[in-house]
């Protein structure tokens, strides 16, 4: 079954009734999506099961209340951009500050020149090899906010308004989620020389 | 003029994209000047494009069990 049935009124009405094969068919269709960008921001597995699950139980709930004026993968991913944004606001208070800041401020004199400038290493190749184990450097609310920008392509205001932070706010994660980034592939690529 | 420490703020940050018209004159004046800074710029594009790559597809496993637990969800009486 192709996605733009998914807005035909027959199939909101066997979500409704709560037909097990029209939920199936939804799952199939957006479980795949919802559980890549979980994993794609850092949740653990079990985590971003969890979190999927949790998204389909709340459409389960409210499905009831959906009439199909937008399509239910905006509502769908409505509700996950929801959990992500609480979980965001219950994660962010404990990380006024943090030890990227300090390692940034240590790269440049009092003029605000480069003293440590970026090595010359091909961080190309360097990243492609190595981004996935420097992600796991990165605090998770910082990766959610650079996979949001990067991989989802959201712009910086859409991302404000779905994760419920301001530009500043938003400025500061994506600061430190690029510079602890390119400060661990820099350190992998100076190891292999 | 920038300094380098603020470029680097402005581009890790994405302020710039919100900067006016004469900030954003400013940081282009710097990135022709500074050779540093033009790699640290180009270091963050090629990190970007790596995650986007490696944001690969879940495993077949993990999504049937979720399917699995949504469709249990389900069968519960509301």
């Amino acid at each position: 079954m192709g996605e733009a049935n998914f807005s035909d009124a027959g199939f909101l009405r066997r979500l409704k009734e709560r037909d097990r094969v029209a939920w199936a068919e939804l799952a199939d269709a957006y479980l795949p999506q919802l559980l890549r960008a979980a994993r794609g921001m850092g949740f653990t597995i079990e985590e971003s099961q969890d979190l999927a699950q949790s998204v389909f139980a709340a459409l389960i709930e409210g499905i009831g209340r959906f009439e199909g004026r937008s399509h239910i993968r905006t509502f769908l991913f409505g509700i996950f951009y929801n959990k992500v944004a609480e979980y965001l606001r219950e994660k962010q208070r404990a990380e006024e500050n943090d030890p990227i800041d300090e390692v940034m401020e240590s790269k440049f004199d009092l003029q605000g020149k480069w003293r440590q400038p970026p090595l010359d290493i091909e961080m190309e190749i360097i990243a492609r090899q190595m981004v996935e184990r420097c992600l796991e450097t990165v605090p998770r609310s910082q990766r959610i906010a650079f996979h949001l920008r990067a991989v989802s392509e959201m712009d910086t205001t859409e991302i404000c308004n779905k994760m419920q932070i301001t530009p500043t706010n938003l400025g500061v994660l994506l600061f430190r989620a690029r510079n602890y980034l390119r400060e661990c592939l820099e350190r992998m690529g100076l190891k292999r020389g | 003029m920038y300094r380098c420490s603020e470029i680097v703020r402005l581009i890790s940050s994405e302020e710039y994209l919100t900067a006016g018209l004469l900030k954003r004159l400013g940081i282009r004046l710097h990135l022709a000047a500074c050779r540093n800074c033009r790699r640290y710029a180009r270091q963050l594009r090629a990190l970007a494009a790596a995650l986007r790559e490696a944001a690969g597809p879940v495993p077949a496993a993990e999504i049937e069990g979720a399917k699995t637990r949504i469709l249990e969800r389900l069968a519960q009486k509301p």
